[in-house]
């Protein structure tokens, strides 16, 4: 939400004139942004909601809807939009996309102007990223093959497997997206992400080996299980997602399948170290709401954010960015945090799009990574 | 002659005009559908829950009584 200063503004304006405002925090359109995944448990969205508060800096309240989006879909939301209700519960304004000046004039109208409106840059709102205990942008972003769909997933909590003993929470979140083909049965290509949750301050521990998954049919429909892994990392550490590209056929329009992945992770305050076993449910089908990972979407909207590196020197700055678009550029998609985008996370832009659909070089069968089919483990 | 450069003209213009339309139809195409099926104003707001940040159910219904603004996103 890059309008939340806009919004800010506004709340303190009227706060203290028999308005109230909420921010409802929903499902992530674009998961994957700033790292951050959908959560799995209400209290991960929880610890989400506090990170969000303290990283866009906003005072006004934020409530969270319910993990399955009854809120949003209820109200039937676009991804950012604004609503008036009134103290009868009557609806007297709505935008699907939240505007702070439209908001403001009608409030102006409704409730009336106040004096010496609070202006945005007297604010001095600026996002607060938490420190990670980990380096950022050593595993290069792996480029999209082509437009994928969000894949419905279900992790096994320990609720649903009837666990004793306490398992560890899901340090790691799968994203997984499909291409049209491996969505209707046939043989396509399939995208997994696996990102660190930011909420659990953890980090890989890449000396105790890469992260592995396999892909099974436990209906035994002839599925062949598909396997993957990370290559050796030389650095120790990091906290950039594991990705994937695998080529994929799962027989059949909605198969349900489980995945297992494992890897190790540590605590950034140094308290323990653990090798991590996970199971999903995946499910052949396209989540209702969900659009793609982080960064297909910008290209079409901004092109090749290195074009705009008019001094050459391999960083695409702030001020070489185009004005009205280098804060939601900069908030997406700059990983250290420098005020800069370089090409390693501009590659984030190169996936195939309607705009890059030419220049776009899709990823080969010999470049996918250490994914193989067979065997299982 | 006149005829072929209007044409050109034409086809100029189309060609310009196909990015912006494109561009267009993404952001118009999902307010189209914002504002067909979104409750409209004048209608009241339908109840739905979540909770809030200390984990205390929330419903819609809880924010009557004053004029509220709410906002949805993500909070990337």
């Amino acid at each position: 939400m890059r309008n939340v200063p806009g919004l800010e503004a506004i709340y303190r304006d009227y706060k203290n004139k028999n308005v109230q405002f909420l921010i409802i925090y929903k499902s992530i359109v674009h998961p994957g942004t700033n790292g951050v995944i959908d959560a799995f448990t209400k209290e991960e969205r929880i610890k989400q909601l506090a990170l969000a508060k303290k990283r866009l800096g906003t005072t006004v309240p934020i409530v969270s809807d319910s993990l399955d989006g009854d809120i949003v879909k209820a109200l039937e939301s676009a991804p950012n939009a604004e609503f008036v209700v009134d103290p009868e519960g009557k609806l007297v304004y709505r935008k699907f996309w939240h505007d702070p000046a439209t908001l403001r004039t009608f409030l102006e109208e409704r409730v009336g102007k106040v004096d010496n409106p609070t202006k945005v840059a007297d604010l001095n709102m600026k996002l607060v990223f938490p420190k990670a205990g980990a380096p950022r942008g050593l595993v290069e972003p792996l480029k999209m093959p082509g437009r994928m769909a969000i894949l419905n997933t279900a992790p096994e909590l320990q609720e649903d497997a009837g666990a004793k003993d306490e398992a560890p929470p899901f340090f790691a979140k799968l994203l997984a997206e499909a291409d049209r083909k491996a969505l209707n049965g046939g043989e396509g290509k399939l995208y997994l992400g696996f990102y660190l949750d930011p909420v659990y301050q953890v980090h890989w521990n890449n000396p105790a080996g890469g992260l592995s998954f396999s892909i099974n049919d436990p209906n035994d429909a002839g599925f062949e299980p598909v396997v993957g892994q990370t290559p050796e990392y030389k650095h120790e550490t990091d906290v950039d997602p594991r990705e994937f590209v695998i080529n994929f056929q799962a027989q059949k329009r909605g198969a349900k399948l489980r995945l297992t992945v494992r890897y190790t992770i540590c605590d950034d305050n140094g308290k323990f170290c653990m090798p991590v076993e996970q199971h999903y449910t995946l499910e052949m089908t396209r989540k209702r709401g969900g659009a793609s990972r982080a960064g297909q979407w910008m290209t079409e909207l901004v092109g090749d954010p290195m074009s705009y590196d008019k001094n050459g020197d391999g960083l695409a700055s702030r001020d070489e960015l185009p004005k009205q678009r280098a804060m939601i550029m900069l908030l997406h998609y700059d990983r250290n945090h420098d005020e800069a985008i370089d090409k390693v996370e501009a590659a984030l832009f190169y996936d195939m799009t309607r705009m890059q659909q030419a220049k776009s070089r899709a990823v080969k069968k010999d470049e996918l990574p250490r994914a193989r089919t067979g065997g299982g483990h | 002659m006149i005829y072929m450069s209007r044409l050109s003209l034409l086809l100029v213009a189309l060609t310009l005009a196909v990015p912006v339309c494109a561009q267009q139809s993404f952001v118009e195409r999902m307010n189209q559908g914002f504002r067909s099926r979104s409750p409209k104003a004048g209608e009241m707001l339908p109840d739905a829950a979540g909770f809030r940040a200390d984990g205390t159910p929330f419903a819609l219904k809880d924010t009557r009584g004053k004029l509220t603004v709410l906002v949805t996103g993500c909070l990337t």
